[in-house]
C-alpha cells in the first residue's frame, strides 16, 4: 500500500473490510507522513465522538410531557375510538339500508310496485302456470316449505294453476285465480323474505299502477292480491 | 376491535420515558437548538402516545421511537427550502498536512465547537445526518444503524463513510476559515 492508498482507505475506512486496516496500518508505521495523518484523523474523530455526547438534560421535560399526554390522545383516543366504532356501524348500517338484501323488501308500497308489475306483465300468460292439485306438496316441491290458501281467495273463486316467480332474488308463488269477470293474482312469499314489519291479522290496501292490492301477513306467510 | 383499545398511560410512560433523554440528545442534533429539540421530543411523544397500539414489540420502542422523532423531523424539514448539499471534491485531510501533530484540534477548532458541529451537521441531507448521529452519540456498529433507520447495512456503510467526511471537512473548513481569513490558497493547504 502507498500513500495515495493510504488516504483512500483513511477517507472510506467504513466501507473497508479489516485486512485492508491491516495494511494500512503497517504502511502508516514505515510512513511519517501518513502516520501524522492517521494520529490527526483519529483526534478529530474522538473530538466529534466528544462533541455527539449527550447534552444535559432538562428533567422538566417528563412534566411537559405528561401535561402533553394529559391533554391529548388517552382520552381523545378512546372517545375518538367509540366515535370510530360508531361510525362504523353506522356506515354499515346505512349499507344495509340502502343496499336491498336479495329478496327484501324496504316498504309495503316496495313490494306492492314489484306484485303489481309482475301481475301486469305475467297475471294473463295463461300457459305459464301449471295445474295444482295440492298447494301444500306443490310448495313444498318448488319452494322447500309449504302454506295453505284455505279460504283465499273468495271461495266462488277457481284456481287457474301457479308457477314460481323470481322478484328481487326472491321466490315467490303466483297463484292465479279466476271468477266470472277476471283473472286475480295471489302472492306468497315467507315473512323472513319481507324487509319490513306488518301487524298481523291486519289487511292493507293500496292502488298501485291501477291494480288494487290486499297486502296481509299471516303466520309465517306474506300475502299479496291484487284486484 | 383495534380502534377501542384503551391506551395504556402507564405503560406507555414505563416503556417510553426511559428513551426521553435519548430523544431529547437525537432532535438536539438534528435542530440544534433546544427549544427546537423540546419541541420534537413533545411532537414525538404525542403521536407516539396516539400511535401506541401500534408498537407490536416493545423492546424495539427505543427504534420505534427514533422513527417517529425523525418524520417529524424530515417533515418539518421539508417544509423549508431544500438546498442540495455542495461539495467542491476535496479532502478534508488536505486541512491536516500542515498542522502540527499534537493538539492540533484544540487549536483549529477551540471554541463554539457545538455551535460549529450543528452548523455543519445541519448543512448535510437527513441520510447523512441520522447515521452520523447513532454512530458518534450512540455507538451503534452499522448492523444496529441499519435496523434504526431501515436501510441495508452496505448503504449504512457508505453514507457513514461520506457523512463523516463531509462532516470533518465542514468543522475543519469553517475553523479555518475562521483562523485563516479568505485565503483560499491557505485554507486548502496549499503552498504557493
Amino acid at each position: 500500500m502507498d500513500c495515495t492508498d493510504f488516504t483512500s482507505w483513511l477517507e472510506n475506512r467504513d466501507t473497508h473490510d479489516c485486512s485492508e486496516a491491516d495494511r494500512a496500518l503497517k504502511h502508516a508505521a514505515h510512513c511519517a507522513t501518513c502516520k501524522d495523518i492517521l494520529q490527526k484523523d483519529e483526534e478529530l474523530d474522538l473530538f466529534i465522538a466528544k462533541m455527539f455526547r449527550y447534552q444535559k438534560f432538562d428533567e422538566r421535560m417528563y412534566s411537559q410531557v405528561d401535561r402533553t399526554l394529559e391533554s391529548s390522545p388517552g382520552k381523545r383516543g378512546i372517545k375518538g375510538g367509540i366515535a370510530a366504532a360508531f361510525a362504523v356501524m353506522a356506515a354499515v348500517a346505512i349499507f344495509f339500508v340502502i343496499t336491498p338484501t336479495p329478496g327484501s323488501f324496504s316498504s309495503l308500497s316496495e313490494l306492492g310496485q314489484y306484485v303489481a308489475l309482475d301481475h301486469k306483465d305475467h297475471g294473463r300468460t295463461l300457459p305459464l302456470y301449471e295445474k295444482i292439485q295440492n298447494i301444500e306438496k306443490w310448495s313444498q316441491d318448488n319452494l322447500n316449505y309449504s302454506f295453505q290458501v284455505n279460504g283465499l281467495p273468495a271461495e266462488n273463486m277457481k284456481m287457474v294453476g301457479g308457477r314460481i316467480c323470481n322478484i328481487r332474488n326472491c321466490n315467490f308463488a303466483h297463484l292465479l285465480y279466476e271468477d266470472s269477470k277476471d283473472l286475480y293474482s295471489l302472492f306468497v312469499v315467507t315473512k323472513d323474505e319481507i324487509g319490513f314489519s306488518m301487524e298481523p291479522g291486519r289487511i292493507y290496501a293500496l292502488t298501485v299502477d291501477g291494480v288494487e292490492l290486499r297486502i296481509w301477513q299471516r303466520q309465517e306467510m306474506v300475502y299479496a292480491l291484487t284486484g | 376491535m383495534v380502534v377501542l383499545r384503551r391506551i395504556d398511560k402507564k405503560r406507555f410512560k414505563e416503556l417510553t420515558y426511559p428513551h426521553l433523554e435519548f430523544l431529547f440528545n437525537v432532535a438536539l442534533k438534528y435542530s440544534g437548538a433546544k427549544y427546537d429539540a423540546e419541541d420534537l421530543v413533545q411532537e414525538t411523544m404525542y403521536s407516539a402516545y396516539t400511535k401506541f397500539t401500534q408498537l407490536r414489540d416493545e423492546n424495539s420502542c427505543r427504534a420505534w421511537l427514533f422513527t417517529i422523532l425523525r418524520n417529524h423531523f424530515l417533515k418539518e424539514k421539508k417544509q423549508l427550502l431544500r438546498r442540495p448539499y455542495l461539495d467542491d471534491g476535496t479532502s478534508y485531510l488536505d486541512y491536516m498536512k500542515d498542522e502540527q501533530s499534537s493538539g492540533f484540534v484544540d487549536r483549529l477548532i477551540e471554541k463554539d465547537a457545538n455551535k460549529k458541529l450543528h452548523r455543519v451537521l445541519a448543512s448535510l441531507p437527513e441520510k447523512f445526518q441520522s447515521p452520523l448521529i447513532l454512530y458518534y452519540m450512540e455507538e451503534m456498529t452499522y448492523q444496529e444503524i441499519s435496523e434504526y433507520i431501515d436501510v441495508p447495512i452496505g448503504t449504512v456503510m457508505s453514507r457513514l463513510a461520506r457523512g463523516k467526511r463531509y462532516l470533518k471537512k465542514g468543522l475543519l473548513q469553517k475553523s479555518a476559515g475562521r483562523k485563516i481569513k479568505g485565503n483560499i490558497i491557505q485554507i486548502l493547504g496549499l503552498k504557493i
